[in-house]
């Protein structure tokens, strides 16, 4: 039973498979190697390893998400229309310090 | 200047500084009269950074410094002579880094012949901004080879680069860029507006020009975030006319700055309307339409009514989720994710009561004013169904489990499918055909088969046990748990015998147990021979029983363990053992050994009451000799035999021991505790550390007791509390570690009889059970079994339903 996301503790999306899965927790043990913060990798185990059984990362697909989230929190990860303007709005900048 | 230099050096004071403020300011003018404009430049921006307080001075100067075309003519023209100095060319090139703004002025600067590199890396560059803003620019249009990282228009092939990468949205990349372009150079002025856009945030901080640009380039969430926070904090105030008008003005900002978002915030805002009770007909209007009712909204709306305590609410909602998302391909028809589903759904429902359920059952809700107004390919996923009344099987425990096991064999749900039928004796004809369903699925797994095992044993059907036990010997006669079993059932059936005082029966089994492998170990050989003694006694054969009682003696090594072994098996078969030692040395170890044996044996043990107190005295010298599963054994007993104290001292010897059992000792410790904040700290503890070094028993234990501790009933419970973090859980073991003194009586908190109005609602709880909860305890001075309160009291039973389904909101 874990009580913190894994996906939050090892950086990876919901949509993550198992290789980005893997990546990432050695990415994370290398931060946080068990000789140095032990407690820290305990974490960063136990997340990997319930990402890593798949019926577990079954079920945080559908338990994912708190509905009574902070509600800009629906921002995060949000992609805004970004524009093509041409050159003249960008050597603006570069004309006024 | 050096003057002036020297003197701020001996003598650091505004004065000083203005001085040599002054001098510069004279040497940039000088610069300036001489034509060289791009030197003054730079001087007046180290000057500037440099001097802060003199910027009024400097500031009269930057007027004057303008750098001009025939400037940068004059600047690159040295670069055409083949014998430039190396020195002179460096310093071209820095000027050309700080102050060029556009390449194309280089592009075209008469004063570089047409096919010189730097003018054709600059027309290069020019085309390549063009193509990065105009749209999305091909590779070959952006890659500027011609730029090296060592030519002054370096910083501009990562600008171009940088631009490319954000519009492709690879923001990691982008940002890379931003990072490795050279501060001091004229594109660095673009990282700012670029670093904003790409949080998707304004920034006060941004120049004029920058600001605009960042306005043109990329839409920011800033307005939408700040709609959305008053929504949330309008929502928090309850007062439904700033709700709506909160709501509407999130929705439109919402569609003006980032419309892909507004299909799910419609979604959340209905969920939060129903959780806040606001009318569904008013939030609808002030968001502009429904919300779409597809998989995400009804997953939303499961957990949501999960964390309101409402279960069969939940599994209403989660069943529309299994529809819906089937449908759109988010659940493969037979995969994990559907079986962990169903899986999910048992598990909330399994606190219900079957009264309750069935209640639910017959007032499942119409639906179909959630799919009123909904397009046809929402329509679609309920196939031929009617959007009414769902079909009821969904709130069946049993069905849910028995189609998540047919899709996956996963152990653990049939572990705790078996757990939700079982009897309150552990066993019964339910879980013995979840046991086969199991086999049947996991042919391989022997822990269906060691189940049926102990639950025939259970109903005293030993010839039935041992043929499962070796059907499971058969599968894997290695396997750890399948070897104990067959020495328990041994022991077991010996133990049968002993009860009724057969002696040739007794022997035989003591034959049968002596050729087991597991019993031929250590001080496990000593119970065969206690055995034979049991029956020696029984049979009334002196010389015999006091032969055999100096054997046992001998092979434990230790009288005391002798004679507690003896006891136990004589307590069962009414045949008191002759000598009783006099408590002496090695009394702790004796004991402690007697009790990890017949522990491990599933026989009852108790220690002498004569030898408590000596045990209590020489326990802190005594234990230093014992092995952890020794010390955990005697804490056990000593529980068991309601010497608290005694299990107190020992698990904290086993605390201080640490290692693999610190989590047993712990959970050791709040057992030897009354019921109070402390032992269900210690409880939480234990459980979290035990989930660390992966003893599940301790885990299963703990949040047994846990449960047992809830003042409520676990179907008017909703979420559990958050588990204690794994640092918390140390802090703890610290603690309970330095604690040596076993508490008075009157140091164990005393009940809370305060006020009742005064008690925080538990979390996760329904808020309207609570006053219902009231009633009921003041009616009945407790809380009666679900069908008794249905018999008796059939308006409060529909009551509870009512609110826990949530059916009738």
């Amino acid at each position: 039973m874990t009580h913190e996301d894994p996906r939050a503790i090892l950086g990876v999306s919901a949509e993550a498979g198992e290789e980005e899965i893997r990546a990432a927790y050695l990415r994370k043990v290398k931060e946080h190697p068990p000789e140095r913060s032990p407690l820290k990798f305990e974490r960063i185990r136990d997340a990997y390893e319930t990402l890593r059984d798949p019926r577990k990362r079954a079920r945080l697909a559908f338990l994912a998400e708190d509905p009574l989230r902070p509600l800009p929190s629906l921002l995060e990860g949000i992609k805004t229309a970004r524009l093509f303007v041409g050159p003249e709005p960008w050597l603006e900048v570069l004309r006024k310090k | 200047m050096e003057h002036a230099k020297r003197l701020l050096k001996d003598l650091p004071i505004r004065v000083s500084e203005a001085l040599l403020a002054e001098a510069y300011v004279a040497r940039i003018r000088s610069l300036n009269e001489r034509g060289l404009a791009l030197e003054a430049q730079a001087l007046l921006e180290y000057v500037s950074k440099r001097f802060p307080s003199s910027s009024a001075v400097l500031d009269t100067l930057y007027a004057t410094t303008e750098k001009r075309d025939d400037t940068l003519a004059e600047l690159v023209r040295p670069l055409s002579q083949p014998d430039l100095p190396e020195e002179q060319k460096a310093h071209i090139e820095r000027a050309l880094r700080r102050e060029l703004v556009d390449p194309y002025a280089l592009a075209q600067c008469p004063s570089l012949s047409a096919d010189h590199p730097l003018r054709k890396a600059a027309t290069a560059a020019a085309q390549a901004v063009t193509a990065a803003t105009r749209g999305p620019g091909r590779d070959e249009e952006i890659a500027l080879p011609e730029i090296s990282l060592r030519s002054p228009l370096a910083p501009w092939k990562l600008l171009v680069r940088a631009i490319a990468l954000f519009y492709r949205r690879e923001d990691d990349a982008c940002a890379q860029c931003l990072d490795a372009i050279d501060p001091d150079s004229v594109p660095a002025r673009l990282v700012p507006a670029l670093r904003a856009a790409l949080s998707g945030k304004s920034d006060k901080t941004l120049t004029t020009p920058s600001a605009g640009l960042l306005s043109r380039i990329a839409k920011t969430t800033t307005a939408t975030r700040d709609a959305l926070q008053s929504l949330d904090s309008a929502l928090k105030s309850g007062k439904r006319g700033k709700i709506f008008e909160a709501i509407r003005r999130a929705v439109e900002q919402c569609d003006q700055d980032v419309p892909d978002l507004l299909i799910r915030l419609r979604q959340h805002l209905a969920i939060r309307g129903a959780i806040a009770d606001l009318p569904a007909d008013r939030v609808r209007e002030a968001m502009g339409g429904s919300s779409r009712k597809d998989a995400s909204f009804w997953r939303l709306y499961a957990l949501a009514a999960e964390r309101a305590g409402s279960p069969a609410e939940a599994c209403l909602h989660w069943e529309q989720y299994r529809k819906h998302a089937l449908h759109e391909g988010l659940l493969p028809p037979d995969g994990l994710e559907l079986a962990a589903l169903y899986g999910h759904m048992a598990t909330i429902l399994g606190r219900m009561p079957e009264p309750l359920l069935k209640q639910a059952r017959e007032q499942i809700p119409d639906l179909g004013r959630y799919y009123a107004d909904q397009p046809p390919e929402i329509l679609a996923a309920l196939g031929n169904e009617k959007p009414g009344k769902p079909d009821p099987a969904f709130l069946s425990p049993d069905v849910l489990y028995r189609r998540s096991c047919a899709i996956d064999a996963d152990p653990e749900l049939f572990h705790a499918w078996m757990e939700a039928v079982k009897n309150p004796e552990g066993y019964g004809k339910a879980a013995d055909e979840v046991a086969h369903a199991w086999h049947a699925a996991a042919p391989a797994d022997t822990r269906p088969l060691l189940f049926l095992m102990e639950s025939a044993e259970a109903r005293g059907a030993f010839k039935k046990a041992l043929d499962y036990l070796e059907q499971a010997e058969r599968i894997d006669s290695l396997d750890p748990a399948v070897a104990r079993a067959r020495l328990r059932l041994m022991v077991a059936s010996a133990m049968q015998h002993v009860k009724k005082r057969n002696a040739s029966l007794i022997k035989k089994d003591a034959d049968a147990l002596e050729t087991l492998p597991p019993t031929r170990e250590g001080r496990r050989s000593a119970f065969p021979i206690a055995l034979r003694w049991v029956s020696a006694a029984l049979r009334c054969d002196q010389t015999e029983t006091r032969r055999l009682q100096d054997e046992t003696y001998a092979r434990l090594e230790n009288p005391f363990a002798g004679f507690v072994l003896l006891k136990s098996l004589a307590a069962a078969g009414k045949a008191p053992p002759e000598l009783k030692p006099e408590p002496g040395e090695k009394l702790v170890q004796g004991i402690a050994q007697a009790c990890a044996l017949v522990a491990d044996l599933k026989v009852c043990v108790e220690i002498p009451p004569q030898w408590v107190p000596a045990l209590k005295q020489s326990l802190p010298d005594g234990a230093r000799s014992l092995d952890l599963s020794a010390l955990r054994a005697l804490a056990e007993t000593a529980l068991d035999d309601e010497y608290e104290d005694l299990a107190y001292a020992t698990s904290g010897i086993g605390l201080a021991r640490g290692g693999p059992l610190a989590a047993r000792f712990l959970l050791l410790r709040a057992q030897c505790l009354s019921s109070s904040d402390r032992y269900s700290t210690c409880l939480r503890a234990a459980a979290e550390l035990a989930r660390q070094q992966r003893d599940e028993s301790v885990i299963e234990e703990a949040m047994d007791l846990l449960d047992e501790e809830e003042i409520l009933p676990p179907w008017a419970m909703g979420e559990k509390p958050s588990p204690m973090s794994l640092e918390e859980a140390h802090r703890v073991l610290e603690r309970e570690k330095n604690d040596l003194a076993y508490p008075a009586p009157d140091d164990f908190d005393e009940e809370d009889d305060g006020d009742e109005e005064d008690l925080p609602l538990p979390p996760g709880m329904h808020p309207e059970l609570l006053p219902v909860l009231a009633e009921i305890l003041e009616k009945y001075g407790g809380l009666p079994d679900p069908r008794e309160l249905e018999r008796t009291d059939p308006k409060l039973f529909r009551e509870i339903g009512r609110i826990l389904f949530g059916f009738g909101r």
